[in-house]
C-alpha cells in the first residue's frame, strides 16, 4: 500500500512537473530546469529502488509522448538509466539540500548526455539540433537549483502520502 | 536483512526489463508510419495533456506579461524612436512597391496573364506551451476540429514560416519548427531553387543549391518555391547569412530564420494544399478566440 501510494505521489508529481515546465518555464527562456528529472532523481531517495525506475520509465514516456518530435521511448530508457544511476549513487546524496541539489545537477548532465548519445544513434540529430550546449550547461545548472528548493518538500510530501496509510 | 537482499536483487532485472522495452518501442516507432500505434498513442497523449496546458497557460500568461512589460519599461523609449525611423523607412518602401504594382498590373495586361488563385484557409492558434522547455516543438489550441491536419504549414503573425504540424489530435496539435524539422523545404533565393535543411547544434539553416548560377549574397532573401509540396510559394522563411561563392555549379549558405520560436504567442496554420473550393468560394473566414480578442480571418474573394 505503501509503495502503491509513493508510486502515484512520484507520478502525480511527474504530471505537475511536465505542465509547469511547459507553461511557466517556456516564457523564461534562461531558466530551463528538466523538472521531471528532479522527480525521477528524487524519488529514487523516496522510493523503493524497482519502483523509482518504474517511475523513470514511466515519467520519460510521458514527455516522450507529449513532447512528439524524438522517438518515442527515447526518454523512457534515459530517465530509467537516471534512476538506475542515482539508486546506485543515493548514499552520497546526505541529508543536506545542497548536497542533494549537486548530487541532482551531476545526474541531469548524465541525463543529457546519454539522451544525446541515444538520440543520434537512433537518428535524431535534427530533432536535437541547435540546444546542445543549452542542454548540457542549463539544464543541469538549473536542475542543481531545482532539486536543492525541492529535496526537503518533495521528501515531506512523501513521508506524509506514507504516515497515511 | 533477507527481506532487503531480495529487494535489491530485483533492481537490475528490472532496469533491463524496462530498457528492453525502451529499446522495443524506439525500434517500434522509428519503423511506425504517421497512421500507426505510436502516431495514436501521441495524438490521445495530447488530447489529455494540452487542456491542463491550457488552463495553467491561462494563468501564468497574464503574469508573466504583466513581468515581461515591466522588464520592459526601460527600453521602451529607445524602442519606440527605432521603430518611428522604421515605420519611415517603410513608408518609402511602400512607395516604391505601389509603383512596382502598378507597373506589373500593365505587365500582366500586355501579357495577358492569369494568376492562379492560391487563396487558402488560415487558422489562428494560440501557442499553449512546450513540453520539453529546451525542445522548439510547440503545442497549439487548434486541431482536427478546426481542419487542422498532420504537414499543414505555420506562420508567425508576420507570415514568416514557423513549421508544420507533425501531431493532431480534437482540439491540439503540435508544431514543429524548420529548425528542428528532418525534411527539407524547398526555397527560392535569387531566382535558384534550393533546399533548405536542419543542422545539428545551430539555429541556423543549411541551404544547399545544386544548380545554381550565381553566388548568394548576405541578406539576400529566402522564400518557399513554388516547386514546394508542402509550402504555399512565397512564404518569408530567412536571409542569407553570408556571402557564398559557387563550387562548380552547387553552394551552400547558412540560412537566419526569421521567425522567432521563443516569442511565438499566436501562429496561422495554412490549410494546405487548398481544400476543394476554397479558392472558389467569395470568402472563407475562421474565428479562434484569442487572450483578450475574438480575432477572424478573412480570405479569398
Amino acid at each position: 500500500m505503501k509503495s502503491v501510494r509513493g508510486l502515484l505521489i512520484s507520478l502525480g508529481l511527474a504530471i505537475l512537473a511536465l505542465i509547469v515546465q511547459a507553461t511557466v518555464f517556456r516564457r523564461f527562456q534562461l531558466v530551463t530546469p528538466d523538472l521531471v528529472v528532479v522527480v525521477v532523481i528524487l524519488a529514487s531517495l523516496n522510493l523503493r529502488p524497482e519502483l523509482s525506475l518504474v517511475v523513470g520509465f514511466v515519467a520519460g514516456l510521458l514527455v516522450d509522448v507529449s513532447v512528439g518530435t524524438t522517438v518515442l521511448g527515447l526518454r523512457a530508457l534515459t530517465y530509467t538509466a537516471v534512476a538506475f544511476v542515482a539508486i546506485q549513487t543515493r548514499s552520497r546524496a546526505d541529508s543536506s539540500p545542497l548536497a542533494v541539489g549537486v548530487w541532482a545537477g551531476l545526474l541531469t548532465l548524465v541525463s543529457v548526455a546519454f539522451f544525446l548519445m541515444v538520440g543520434v544513434l537512433f537518428g535524431q540529430s535534427a530533432e536535437l539540433g541547435g540546444q546542445v550546449l543549452r542542454r548540457l550547461v542549463q539544464v543541469p545548472l538549473a536542475n542543481l537549483v531545482a532539486a536543492g528548493i525541492l529535496a526537503v518538500p518533495i521528501t515531506r510530501l512523501y513521508q506524509a502520502g506514507v504516515r497515511r496509510t | 536483512m533477507l527481506d532487503r537482499e531480495t529487494k535489491r536483487d530485483r533492481t537490475l532485472p528490472t532496469f533491463i526489463t524496462l530498457v528492453v522495452i525502451a529499446f522495443v518501442l524506439m525500434t517500434f516507432d522509428v519503423r511506425a508510419t504517421e497512421t500507426d500505434l505510436a502516431a495514436r498513442v501521441r495524438s490521445g497523449a495530447l488530447t489529455l495533456i494540452a487542456p491542463l496546458q491550457r488552463v495553467s497557460a491561462f494563468v501564468i500568461d497574464p503574469i508573466a506579461d504583466l513581468l515581461d512589460s515591466l522588464a520592459g519599461l526601460a527600453t521602451l523609449r529607445a524602442e519606440n524612436a527605432a521603430l518611428r525611423s522604421e515605420v519611415a523607412r517603410l513608408q518609402a518602401d511602400l512607395a516604391g512597391v505601389e509603383d512596382d504594382k502598378a507597373r506589373l498590373q500593365v505587365l500582366e495586361q500586355l501579357y495577358d496573364l492569369q494568376l492562379e488563385d492560391t487563396a487558402t484557409a488560415r487558422t489562428p492558434a494560440n501557442v499553449l506551451g512546450r513540453p520539453d522547455p529546451t525542445e522548439s516543438s510547440f503545442v497549439i489550441d487548434k486541431g482536427t476540429d478546426q481542419g487542422v491536419a498532420v504537414g499543414h504549414p505555420v506562420v508567425d503573425q508576420n507570415g514568416y514560416v514557423v513549421g508544420r504540424v507533425t501531431e493532431v489530435s480534437g482540439g491540439f496539435a503540435t508544431v514543429v519548427p524548420i529548425s528542428q524539422d528532418r525534411e527539407g523545404v524547398t526555397v527560392l533565393v535569387g531566382g535558384q531553387n534550393g533546399i533548405l535543411s536542419s543542422q545539428l547544434g545551430s539555429d541556423l539553416l543549411i541551404l544547399e543549391v545544386f544548380d545554381a548560377i550565381e553566388p548568394l549574397l548576405a541578406g539576400d532573401l529566402v522564400v518557399t518555391s513554388s516547386v514546394s509540396i508542402d509550402f504555399p510559394a512565397g512564404l518569408a522563411v530567412g536571409e542569407i547569412v553570408a556571402d557564398s561563392p559557387l563550387e562548380g555549379t552547387a553552394l551552400s549558405a547558412q540560412v537566419s530564420p526569421f521567425a522567432d520560436i521563443d516569442t511565438l504567442r499566436v501562429v496561422l496554420i495554412i490549410t494546405w494544399p487548398p481544400e476543394p473550393g476554397i479558392g472558389d468560394s467569395p470568402t472563407t473566414t475562421t474565428s479562434t478566440t484569442l487572450p483578450g480578442a475574438t480575432t477572424s480571418t478573412t480570405e479569398g474573394g
